[in-house]
């Protein structure tokens, strides 16, 4: 029997799993969730931006209840949310992006004592918007400091990792197209284009000891800092644009 | 000697991200009758290798003869690190032998 796939797997799985049931019954049933990471509560959130037809069953659960409606309904400035982050959509007009930097990054806090986390949300930031061709972009972020980690999240519904490349030529499927970007190929033409997100994977594994899965269009893939290897997923349900999750530790 | 200054942080944000942002700064730098321009980072918080590796591009293929102060010292280092790029090597190796699942 093999090991358990991660937990930051999983929660996209979820995600996945309860898309797939939503196609018999138009509804996202999420009676039974008794609790929710941002892994799989952004995307559910893009899927009801892009469909507003589609219906929510909200959890049982009253806990659970009133924090998903708490992050639908609030928006980030609102209140003081000291860990976590209702989320937040990229602006179209790149003009009113930086209070969303602020916000992230206020939640960050602690995890981003060198200031390195801040610059990385820039590089994610910016890939959005060179690459991505997105009609909705958001991220989010929780910290769970029992548990010790913060979980983050940034997606857009844009052209994919795979489908930014092949535009331009290069013939790799989605879950090659992934590995390729990392190492540095990139869709734009100058030779010093490419770092920021194999960068940013570095940041999260190596400086934070963390762990990342990144999916778009049918690739994915998990690295971690520590012990575990390293997995490249074929996803069964496409993933229309691209998502990154991380996890970082508090201190 | 009539220097035109600009403080980055209030012409476009005090995080520095986008790339485009750079490449509008720049645009409207052109645009100025000045040929001496005086970008001031003070107030600036961060700035990215996309927008750093922008603003390098742009102001080498400048007519303007742009300086800068106020840097912060994190920013002289990025701007260090994408002026001396050094040659891409695969960054994660490991990939090469990463079992694939379905997921």
């Amino acid at each position: 029997m093999g090991q358990r796939l991660p937990e930051l797997v999983r929660n996209y799985s979820k995600y996945s799993s309860l898309m797939d049931a939503s196609k018999q019954t138009g509804s996202v049933d999420l009676s039974r969730i008794t609790w929710i990471y941002p892994t799989t509560f952004l995307p559910l959130i893009c899927e009801f931006v892009r469909d507003q037809s589609l219906d929510m069953k909200l959890p049982e659960d009253q806990k659970v209840r009133d924090y998903i409606s708490t992050l639908i309904q609030r928006r980030p400035g609102q209140d003081c949310c000291a860990t976590y982050l209702p989320y937040s959509t990229f602006p179209v007009d790149k003009k009113h992006f930086d209070p969303i930097m602020d916000h992230i990054c206020n939640l960050a806090g602690e995890v981003d004592k060198t200031g390195n986390f801040r610059y990385i949300l820039g590089e994610l930031s910016d890939n959005v918007y060179q690459h991505s061709k997105f009609n909705f972009a958001a991220a989010t972020a929780q910290k769970y400091p029992s548990k010790g980690f913060m979980e983050f999240c940034i997606l857009d519904d844009g052209i994919t990792i795979g489908g930014s490349l092949r535009d331009v030529g290069y013939e790799y499927d989605d879950t090659e197209a992934i590995d390729q970007a990392l190492n540095g190929l990139s869709s734009k033409i100058s030779i010093e284009r490419g770092y920021g997100l194999g960068e940013s994977i570095e940041y999260f594994i190596n400086e934070q000891k963390g762990e990342v899965f990144i999916a778009s269009g049918n690739g994915g893939l998990y690295m971690s800092g520590n012990e575990r290897e390293p997995l490249k997923f074929i996803l069964k349900e496409k993933y229309c644009g691209t998502l990154i999750s991380a996890r970082i530790e508090l201190h | 000697m009539d220097y035109y200054n600009i403080v980055i942080s209030e012409e476009l944000a005090r995080n520095l991200v986008l790339r485009d942002n750079a490449s509008e700064l720049f645009n409207r730098i052109e645009s100025l009758k000045q040929k001496h321009i005086s970008i001031d980072f003070k107030g600036v918080q961060s700035m990215s290798r996309s927008f750093a590796h922008e603003y390098i591009t742009r102001k080498n293929n400048s007519s303007k003869c742009i300086n800068e102060i106020n840097m912060p010292i994190e920013l002289e280092k990025t701007f260090d690190v994408v002026s001396n790029e050094p040659r891409k090597k695969k960054r994660f190796p490991q990939l090469e032998n990463a079992r694939i699942l379905t997921l």
